[in-house]
């Protein structure tokens, strides 16, 4: 298993306590033990790599999210100039883990598109490589990587299913092209999104690209709509969509940092709520799947969004 | 996992935060994510199977306030072995619920020390149930010191410590990280020992020249409360360079509250003490008085894990000692 030097291969560890739950193995691909805290730092970091041997000598974002904290990282570990232009509507706490890295950070905007169209016009320079939060080839070649080492890490079994959260589906487009990379083709993806934002599903019913507004305290599951290629791919592969609720992401978070002692936000708590919702095995079996075939992997993807005060607040505001 | 380890090799996060504030790069080993939460499956493991290698064995024996316990549980588990803890009553019921959830039997007792005896006593009338013992086995030592070979692979090459920071509660983590230290060729390299003041009996111990009882056990950081630190340690540490140095619960639990901002991972103040070398600010002082520097090279801290710890549990102690978040 190889990794670029900035992001990590993660551990893929058995969980007991989700397995004694189900009834079934269930293993956690711990994402949010990579150095900026997500699995963006896979893609983001290759597409920074990507961008320096290509001879720019600044890079530009537009995410004031986990995807910007992974620019930042990376770009500070590469020793490289950064800016992230990012909305108003930033959250304080993330910004401030930003600025930590030394990053030149510039309010524009009322929301990413207005940020992000800001962001391309300081790319126009020539020296200047612009980072997409999600849509881009690289970071979709390089979250394949979780995919691939997963199957090194089960060492010859085949999972019954992948649980993974869904916002702009990066990290879905990465899974994707891991399964394809595996012949793992024919393994049911279990995909979570929270009501307020649960476009993929939405898109995956009509069959073409839906862009509701977000409105969810999963946050960073609020892209405002889904990478359009995501749509070709699907017919080809086994994905069953879930929507679940806010109060039922943020069970999710309460429940996992009970279990293993690890913070998520909600977005990553969604795809931990399949489980402790109980949607996981029941939706494989109910889809003619055979949730006893192999262990059930959940992509814990991580995200810094998250305080012991707030999963509390949750706690509180939603009767958990 | 490899071979016939039932423990995961876990990450080594250059964490960009505690290296700002100690101004020096700072790692830390992720044993929080370790298999069973903490650090002690690596050398609970390693005993396990050496014990079921030369047979005559059906079941495994321990004591422990929590940790090691649910390790021993969860080893147990993998192997399919029954196996039977014995738990001091300061125990936490959380704590004793998740070792059951591995399927080990659970034995209440009054004190750190009767949970010894209790454990002693029972392996000595039933000899077909092997105790590991969680840091006086020479197996259990082993075991834990395959993490240093792990440090020493994840730093950048060439590069070596300018200390390793842990916690000591029996002493079994430190005899594994000396053992490590030894076998990697990092003999030179500095450990300080981290206990909270009130489970200080290596801190005590070394100043009386001999093993003193940790009694009573008033620290919050309920699973440094080993009632004596192994007897091989009082030899071992003259070999080495190993610093003993305490601090207050206060600070352990101010050290877990930032660690959970800054990092999103809920640690024991067992654990918290040692990431507080680095946030009160007290390693460089810590070292220089010994002589050392922590400029020599990276700081490596031992995140051991433990799961006495949630949310809810955290944010009390940090109200209990007037911290905020």
């Amino acid at each position: 298993m190889t990794t670029n030097g900035i992001s990590i291969e993660t551990p893929l560890i058995y969980s007991n306590p989700l397995s004694v739950f189900t009834s079934r193995e269930v293993y956690l691909k711990l994402e949010c033990t990579q150095p900026s805290g997500s699995f963006k730092l896979r893609g983001i970091s290759a597409s920074c790599i990507e961008k320096v041997n290509n001879g720019c000598k600044k890079l530009v974002g537009s995410s004031g999210g986990n995807a910007g904290v992974a620019l930042a990282y990376s770009a500070k570990k590469l020793g490289i100039p950064c800016q992230l232009i990012v909305p108003t509507t930033c959250v304080p706490r993330m910004i401030d883990r930003i600025l930590a890295y030394g990053i030149e950070v510039t309010i524009s905007g009322d929301n990413w598109a207005e940020a992000n169209k800001k962001a391309l016009e300081v790319a126009q320079d020539p020296e200047v490589g612009y980072i997409h939060p999600f849509d881009d080839d690289a970071i979709r070649e390089a979250a394949s990587g979780i995919v691939t080492s997963t199957k090194e890490q089960l060492e010859g079994k085949k999972p019954s299913c992948i649980i993974l959260s869904v916002g702009g589906g990066g990290l879905l487009g990465g899974v994707l092209i891991g399964l394809e990379t595996v012949g793992w083709e024919d393994v049911p993806i279990v995909t979570v999104e929270t009501e307020g934002a649960n476009n993929f599903h939405l898109s995956v019913q009509a069959g073409k690209v839906i862009a509701k507004p977000p409105n969810t305290i999963a946050k960073t599951l609020g892209s405002t709509c889904i990478a359009p290629i995501l749509m070709e791919w699907v017919p080809k592969f086994k994905i069953i969509t879930q929507s679940i609720s806010d109060a039922e992401a943020a069970n999710g978070c309460i429940c996992f940092a009970e279990d293993h002692s690890i913070l998520v936000e909600p977005s990553c708590g969604a795809a931990l709520a399949a489980i402790y919702s109980k949607l996981v095995p029941k939706v494989l079996d109910d889809n003619g799947y055979d949730s006893k075939a192999g262990p059930m992997v959940v992509i814990v993807c991580g995200g810094s969004d998250v305080t012991t005060q707030m999963l509390l607040d949750y706690q509180q505001e939603y009767g958990l | 996992m490899e071979g016939n380890k039932l423990f995961i090799k876990t990450p080594l996060l250059h964490s960009k935060i505690l290296s700002d504030i100690a101004e020096s790069p700072v790692y830390l080993k992720l044993e929080n994510v370790q298999l069973s939460n903490s650090f002690k499956i690596r050398g609970f493991s390693r005993a396990c199977i050496e014990r079921l290698e030369k047979g005559g064995c059906e079941g495994f024996v321990t004591f422990s306030a929590g940790n090691g316990g649910l390790a021993l549980a969860y080893t147990c588990h993998l192997l399919e072995k029954p196996s039977q803890i014995f738990v001091p009553s300061f125990a936490s019921p959380r704590m004793l619920d998740k070792i059951r959830s591995y399927g080990a039997i659970v034995h209440m007792t009054s004190s750190g020390h009767e949970c010894y005896t209790k454990a002693v006593s029972m392996t000595k009338e039933n000899p077909q149930w092997a105790l590991i013992h969680p840091h006086e086995d020479p197996a259990v030592w082993e075991g834990h010191s395959e993490m240093i070979s792990e440090i020493k692979a994840d730093l950048p090459e060439g590069s070596v410590p300018s200390c390793i920071v842990a916690s000591v509660g029996g002493g079994g983590l430190l005899m594994g990280i000396l053992k490590g230290i030894d076998a990697n060729g990092w003999q030179d390299v500095p450990v300080v020992a981290m206990e909270t003041i009130g489970a200080d009996n290596f801190s005590k111990s070394l100043a009386a020249g001999k093993q003193v009882l940790n009694d009573p056990m008033t620290s919050v950081a309920k699973t440094l409360g080993a009632p004596y630190i192994t007897s091989h340690l009082m030899d071992t540490v003259k070999h080495f360079n190993v610093i003993s140095s305490t601090l207050p619960d206060e600070r352990a639990v101010d050290a877990c509250l930032k660690f959970s901002d800054d990092h999103i991972f809920l640690v024991e103040p067992a654990a918290g003490v040692s990431l507080a070398t680095v946030y009160s600010k007290v390693l460089s002082d810590i070292l220089e008085n010994r002589g050392f520097s922590m400029k020599a090279g990276p700081v490596v801290i031992i995140v051991c894990g433990g799961n006495d710890i949630n949310a809810e549990i955290l944010l009390k102690l940090a109200k209990d000692f007037d911290l905020t978040t």
